[in-house]
């Protein structure tokens, strides 16, 4: 095992570490907003150059509004307008993995499993197979210190731990290039400082690593290989850690004792003492800032006293010695390098069948999305079965009958709608992660969904409705219940459709008040409160367009159409009005009804809702 | 004394590092500087390893002269030390006091304090205690002074799928915050912090042991808590409120009567100015940055002068200006006399400065307990070394996590034995170690100054002094300034002075002896809130209503659905309401009515107060108002809307479909309906307020659609089985539908028109016979109606009580 372990090891670690280094060039960069009513250009980044180097860890820093994520973004590709220069990125910006200042997971997943689920969704099985995953997902949460927690949910995660799933989710399938936004906000010193020397490790093993990071202490500081600082959106520095006391004195700036360097480099770049921003932008053009102070000792003459240097030395020493050892096992296992494969990703298919998996696995685990509101539905129709009685064949109760069919088809709508509104907002920060860091298409997501809640929704209506079906003594014949219950389980769907919609377009609130409208609406025009026949012309457009008043004239159709034979009348009545069938359909004007037109005309609405939502929800996840 | 002593003795080297550190903040453009700055520091270097107390010396000399042998050897450097504590004092108590040009008087009066202050340093006799201030001005101030005393506190929480597991946070803690000073807690995360300032505030009130004293006396909570403001991490506000609107509703909340209207408008706008939010008093709280958040935050719990801030991370998510800026406020607010107490992460160096005590906690207990110039020499003391490019609040949290012990030394057990748990008082801040203090405010107001960094400052709340105290102080130049503030404190409160913060009856105050005198117990009232309930409820009133069509979003929707859905209505059943064969329909039309009103009211506020939940948790537990005041707020605000919405749609309809126009029925029929509106969203009311967000979406409808099939419109009573008939009992819509029905088919109506050869439903009394409804009793449908009504309000209120209370 411990062999396995290390030939994954070493088949995590990136060919490009020696065919092709990643290296982040940028040049001339500038890039304007408009602010303002008057559409005024403004500067957030004045042509700055750099260059972040393979096998480096460098961290972005500055005061707010300086343009540090403005330069995150551009570099990631999530800001594309207004930017102008050179940026050279390696090969492919598929190769990078963006892991945000917000840490987004399933809460009812453990750690394994969406480890599992996201190595599945980023390796293929042809490559990878899965008792390798396995060894690999050890391997990376050893690396990253969350073996104990493998089955700890994610949402019993600490802050430090949840930074390392996130960090762990994107190493799955090696990136070249990792951006991470604020890794240590939220974080105390001593989880800070675990991540940040994480981060240190995977830049050894040669990946390009690029963080923004506010106040850092002393100690995490130091394990950066390269700082950039950015104020005012030009760049005031561009160099070791190291190397900051010396290049603020080369300015005319002392730090003081007992002053974190990289408070006092911020602060001067922020001007507390002067404005600065000149010539530290002028002085940060030098390249030697880069290089080991060692080198420079002997030019420079002019060094600062030799107790600062020696003390900042000293202050380091911790670090360096980390780094010394991760050299060595670097060493050691280049040696014995066998690469043979690469990684790809799966097929679209294959991701899409990964995520029908995950959606059920999330569906069962919230227990009040499924076992209590099935156990509801079953509540309820034994409680309307209770309520109308004989109505299915009781002559006298035939009036009944169809307002019972009524209640079948508001209830479900109303209560398919509602959680139908709720589904995308509550995940969409998950969807925004995974869909940028090519875990997986957005319509792949989407159809997946589609695909878990068809079956879903099937399911409950089915129980819902046989339970009432058997109960009210409705017709036994097979021809009869297939098609009422198909008749309610396309309802219940568009209901699902409409829902989705409305929670894509509106916010909760809204949209909970207007699903509850729309539930008004289409009973008033599915032809029970009103007959068809009586609403004016005028209007008449409205009862095409309302899902309900097709599944009750399929319904009232599937129980009294064809030739259905004569409905019981009791003993204790003398006349019975409804007691032939057809009476019935003519009363509620549905003699002419045809039941493949309503079906067609309920599966047309699903489809349209269902493409609405998919671009609404497109939008949504582009707009912040 | 002892802790005096030991101050004194490693006071030489505080002021020889704090001399270097002025140097250097000065010397970037001299050249001379810097080599003189290393001399002195080279002669700082050696550091004592144990500081003990030298009880000869105090015995022998007074500390003052201590400071004079030093002056003769550094003359020059403690000259200029002397001129900077002088000139940032200026600028200090100058920067409030300008943002009101009316007391410019008070000001040169202040001024000349000063002076005399010195002199009296001078020529007294007697030995001033360490707590003594170098601020003058503080004796003019009128908040209470409260310092907090805390001893052997232990926490335990239980954990665990039965709770059977327990896990101790805190372990006898033991500290003492004073009044004037700010205080920071630091520790990592999962030492304890916010647990200990939960406790200290009243948020968590069980499940803890230990002693707390106020003042030295033992801790009355229900009294304490209205002298604390809790500024918690996540600042939740009213997004739609402007800075203005926020800031006055609270102050007509938190502020009695006490207070002319006028006199809280310019209390308001002193406190925005002084916290650089003016200019912002027109913005929305949505659209203000995190920054201006917490300042806000911190103003609108200041409106009331409370004596106690405590705050849980306030840095936390700003970057390390707006974080210098945020603590430069709180140390502001502390230097004119409150107790500052706050919790925070990583301190950079200039904020670091700023902190008069640190308490420093690590695996629940205490590791230190003193002021933030003494952490150096406390860890010296333990060949616990900082290096000098290490931030030391950094250097302590990482011995805190065991970074550096050995396999001999647990270094945290050894902090926590010399620190006693936090009872040992040695390192406690001396009074020279604020020339560090006032050179990283006068950092801090420099960059203010600047335009870098909005400029804060701690707002004038007091009134005017009289004019006889200065006289009375010209005839007493010699008196401390220990007996002077006593003295001012006794004149006051005997009623001379208007103090805003005391709010006893002048009979009251005149029968107390002046030496029982104690500030804790000057405002002890019954009652912990500062305005009357009724008072509380308009105010309320207003800002719901604000809210309400601020947020025109819902609102608008709410009244155009209801108007065009009216309208749609009426056009569907055009014309049916004297037409005897439509009788059915206009039975139809009835039901339609009082189902979607009933919609729209329970959909309208199922996720209300989910929403505002975070927002009243915290205004409730602050004392702004009760919940009470707040639940009958929102139950009025929302009439006038729902009664607009109900006309919206009853009116067209009723008269687009010719429904008899007798003004008394279709008084009936609106009220009716206007009830199950109002019964409905109580419905809604109550779902909402016991199940969370998307709960209330999800399981919200199963609460409201078995009320449609016992409506009696589905299936009359009388077709119903036996067993089941009592649901249409206990069914309100069922009793709507038939008080609609009553209301216009019943009492005596004349026969409907017959147009056509035979209509079977011509006379209303037969009508009702063929609905069920002969029987039927208007007074009596609305009767049970009323009782359903106030019996879901109540039923709501409980709910929102027991979840405010427990799930904080």
């Amino acid at each position: 095992m411990e062999k396995l372990t290390q030939e994954f090891a070493l088949r995590t670690m990136p060919d490009f570490a020696t065919s092709s280094p990643f290296n982040i060039i940028f040049e001339d960069l500038y890039y304007r907003v408009e602010v303002g009513k008057d559409r005024e250009k403004k500067s957030v980044l004045k042509g700055i150059k750099g260059t972040f180097k393979s096998g480096e860890l460098t961290a972005i820093m500055g005061p707010s509004g300086a343009g540090k994520s403005s330069l995150m973004n551009i570099l990631t590709g999530l800001t594309k307008s207004g930017v102008s220069g050179k940026i050279e990125i390696g090969k492919a910006r598929k190769l990078c993995g963006y892991i945000m200042q917000d840490d987004h997971f399933f809460p009812y997943f453990t750690v394994e499993e969406t480890m599992l689920m996201a190595a599945t969704l980023k390796i293929s099985n042809q490559c990878v197979s899965l008792k390798e995953k396995r060894t690999l997902i050890d391997y990376l949460l050893n690396s990253l210190k969350l073996t104990k927690t493998r089955q700890t949910k994610c949402s019993n995660l600490s802050g430090g731990q949840k930074k390392r799933l996130s960090i762990a989710l994107e190493l799955i399938d090696n990136p070249a290039v990792l951006f991470l936004d604020e890794p240590t906000t939220g974080l105390d010193s001593s989880s800070s400082f675990d991540t940040i020397q994480l981060l240190r490790g995977l830049a050894n093993e040669g990946r390009t690593i690029v963080c923004t990071i506010h106040q850092p202490s002393t100690n995490i500081y130091n394990l950066f290989n390269l700082v950039y600082v950015l104020s005012a959106g030009r760049c005031t520095y561009q160099g070791t850690p190291q190397n900051t006391v010396m290049f603020l004195s080369s300015v005319g700036l002392e730090c003081p004792p007992y002053h974190n360097p990289a408070d006092f480099l911020l602060e001067c770049a922020n001007g507390d003492y002067g404005d600065q921003t000149e010539a530290l932008a002028e002085a940060a053009k030098d390249i030697r800032w880069r290089y080991d102070q060692q080198l420079m000792q002997g030019e420079d003459a002019d060094a600062p006293s030799e107790t600062q240097v020696a003390k900042f030395n000293e202050s380091q020493s911790p670090g360096q010695v980390q780094v010394q050892v991760q050299k060595i096992e670097i060493q050691n296992m280049e040696s014995s390098k066998d690469l043979t494969k690469h990684t790809y990703p799966p097929t679209e298919y294959m991701r899409l069948w990964l995520l029908i998996g995950r959606c059920h696995l999330q569906f069962f685990r919230d227990w009040t999305l499924t076992y209590l509101k099935l156990g509801i539905h079953v509540l309820c129709s034994i409680l309307i079965g209770l309520f109308f009685g004989d109505s299915g064949s009781n002559a006298t109760k035939q009036i009944s009958n169809v307002g019972m069919i009524m209640i079948h088809c508001v209830y479900l709508w109303y209560t398919t709608i509602m959680p139908g509104i709720l589904r995308y907002p509550a995940e969409i920060e998950i969807i925004r992660k995974e869909t940028f860091n090519n875990w997986y298409k957005l319509r792949t997501y989407y159809l997946a969904t589609i695909i878990t809640s068809t079956p879903v929704h099937i399911i409950f209506s089915t129980v819902y409705i046989t339970i009432g079906y058997l109960m009210t003594d409705q017709p036994v014949e097979m021809d009869r219940f297939v098609k009422y219950l198909l008749s309610a389980v396309v309802v219940t769907i568009c209901a699902d459709g409409l829902g989705v919609f409305l929670g894509t377009v509106l916010n909760p609130v809204n949209g909970t008040f207007v699903g509850a409208v729309s539930t008004s609406c289409m009973l008033m025009f599915s032809g029970f409160l009103i007959l068809l026949n009586h609403i004016p012309a005028a209007m008449r457009f409205m009862a095409y367009i309302s899902p309900l008043r097709y599944a009750l004239e399929n319904m009232v159709i599937s129980l009294y159409g064809n030739q259905r034979g004569q409905l019981i009348c009791p003993p204790t009545e003398f006349y019975c009005h409804f007691k032939n069938a057809v009476t019935v359909l003519r009363q509620f004007g549905m003699e002419d009804g045809d039941f493949g037109h309503n079906i067609l005309m309920i599966l047309i609405q699903i489809a349209i809702f269902k493409v609405l939502s998919y671009f609404t929800l497109k939008h949504k996840i582009k707009t912040n | 004394m002892s802790s005096w002593s030991l101050a004194s003795a490693v006071s030489p080297n505080v002021t020889g590092g704090d001399v270097i550190r002025l140097n250097h903040l000065k010397s970037s453009s001299e050249t001379h500087l810097p080599s003189r700055g290393s001399g002195t520091g080279s002669g700082a270097l050696p550091r004592p390893t144990t500081p003990v107390p030298s009880k000869k010396l105090s015995s022998k000399r007074p500390p003052h002269l201590t400071l004079n042998i030093k002056a003769k050897s550094h003359d020059a450097p403690l000259a200029e030390t002397e001129n900077t504590v002088l000139s940032t004092s200026e600028s200090v108590y100058g920067t409030p006091l300008g943002a009101t040009p009316v007391s410019s008087p008070a000001n040169q009066s202040q001024r000349s304090q000063a002076s005399q202050h010195s002199d009296e340093s001078r020529n007294t006799s007697s030995t001033a205690t360490s707590g003594g201030s170098i601020f003058p001005h503080e004796q003019y101030k009128t908040i209470k002074k409260i310092n907090i005393g805390f001893e052997n506190i232990r926490y335990t929480t239980k954990f665990g799928v039965f709770q059977r597991e327990t896990k101790d946070v805190l372990m006898g803690l033991t500290g003492y915050f004073k009044s004037g000073e700010l205080s920071a807690v630091i520790g990592p995360s999962g030492a304890g912090k916010s647990t200990l300032l939960n406790i200290l505030s009243g948020y968590t009130t069980y499940g803890f042991t230990g002693d707390f004293r106020v003042n030295g006396n033992r801790r009355d909570l229900k009294a304490f808590k209205s002298n604390v403001a809790f500024i918690r991490q996540d600042t939740s506000l009213q997004a739609f409120l402007s800075v203005k609107e926020a800031m006055h509703f609270a102050a007509n909340l938190k502020i009695g009567t006490h207070m002319t209207h006028s006199e809280k408008r310019e209390r308001v706008k002193c406190i925005l100015e002084a916290i650089g939010m003016y200019e912002n008093r027109h913005t929305r709280t949505g659209q203000l940055s995190g920054g201006q958040k917490k300042r806000l935050a911190i103003a609108l719990e200041l409106v009331n002068n409370p004596p106690v801030l405590i705050l849980d991370e306030p840095t936390t998510g700003l970057d390390s200006f707006t974080s210098n800026q945020l603590i430069n406020l709180l140390k502001k607010l502390a230097i004119e006399g409150r107790t500052v107490i706050c919790t925070i992460h990583q301190p950079s160096a200039l904020t670091f400065a700023m902190f008069d005590h640190l308490y420093a906690i690590g695996e629940g207990k205490c590791i230190y307990a003193g002021g933030a110039q003494n952490l150096l020499p406390f860890l010296g003391a333990l060949n616990l070394h900082c290096p000098e490019s290490y931030n030391p609040a950094d250097y302590l949290m990482e011995i805190a996590t065991h970074d550096y012990d050995t396999a001999e030394d647990n270094q945290l057990e050894k902090l926590v034995a010399l620190m006693d748990n936090g009872r040992n008082e040695d390192y406690r801040q001396s009074k020279t170690a604020r020339v560090a203090q006032l050179a990283a405010m006068k950092k801090v107001d420099q960059l203010m100054a600047a335009g870098l960094i909005t400029p804060v400052t701690a707002p004038v709340m007091s009134t005017s002094v009289p004019a006889h105290f200065m006289q009375g102080n010209t005839f007493k130049p010699l008196t401390p300034i220990n007996e002077l503030s006593s003295r001012v404190w006794d004149s006051q409160t005997a009623g001379i002075g208007n103090a805003g913060s005391c709010c006893k009856p002048k009979k009251k105050n005149k029968s107390r002896p002046a030496i029982e005198l104690d500030p804790s117990h000057l405002c002890k009232r019954q009652n912990i809130y500062a305005t009357p309930f009724y008072r509380q409820l308009s105010i309320l009133l207003v800002r719901t209503f604000l809210l309400i069509w601020r947020d025109s979003s819902l609102t608008t929707m709410r009244f155009a659905i209801h108007l065009i859905t009216g309208i749609l209505i009426g056009t569907l059943y055009f014309g049916i309401g004297n037409d005897a064969a439509q009788t059915l329909n206009i039975f139809r039309y009835l039901f339609y009515t009082i189902m979607f009103i009933m919609y729209c009211a329970f959909s309208g506020i199922l996720v209300k107060f989910p929403l505002e939940f975070p927002i009243v948790s915290r205004e409730h537990f602050n004392r702004w108002y009760s919940l009470r005041a707040y639940y009958v707020a929102i139950t009025l605000a929302d009439l006038p809307i729902q009664i607009i919405c109900s006309a919206l749609f009853i009116v067209p309809t009723y008269l687009m479909t010719q429904q008899p126009l007798e003004l008394w029925r279709f008084g009936m029929f609106f009220l009716i309906v206007f009830v199950t509106a109002l019964v409905s969203q109580s419905i809604g009311l109550a779902v909402g307020a016991a199940l969370s967000l998307k709960l209330g979406s999800i399981l919200g409808p199963f609460f409201i659609c078995p009320f449609l099939q016992f409506s009696g419109f589905f299936l009359m009573e009388k077709d119903a089985p036996v067993f089941l008939r009592w649901m249409f009992d206990i069914s309100f819509l069922k009793y709507s539908l038939e008080g609609a029905t009553m209301a216009i088919f019943g009492y005596d109506r004349e026969p409907l028109a017959c147009n056509e050869l035979y209509c079977h439903l011509r006379h209303p009394q037969f009508i009702l016979k063929s609905l069920d409804m002969a029987n039927g009793n208007y007074t009596l449908a609305l009767i049970f109606l009323f009782g359903v009504l106030v019996f879901l309000r109540i039923l709501a209120f409980y709910i929102m009580s027991f979840r405010l209370r427990l799930f904080r």
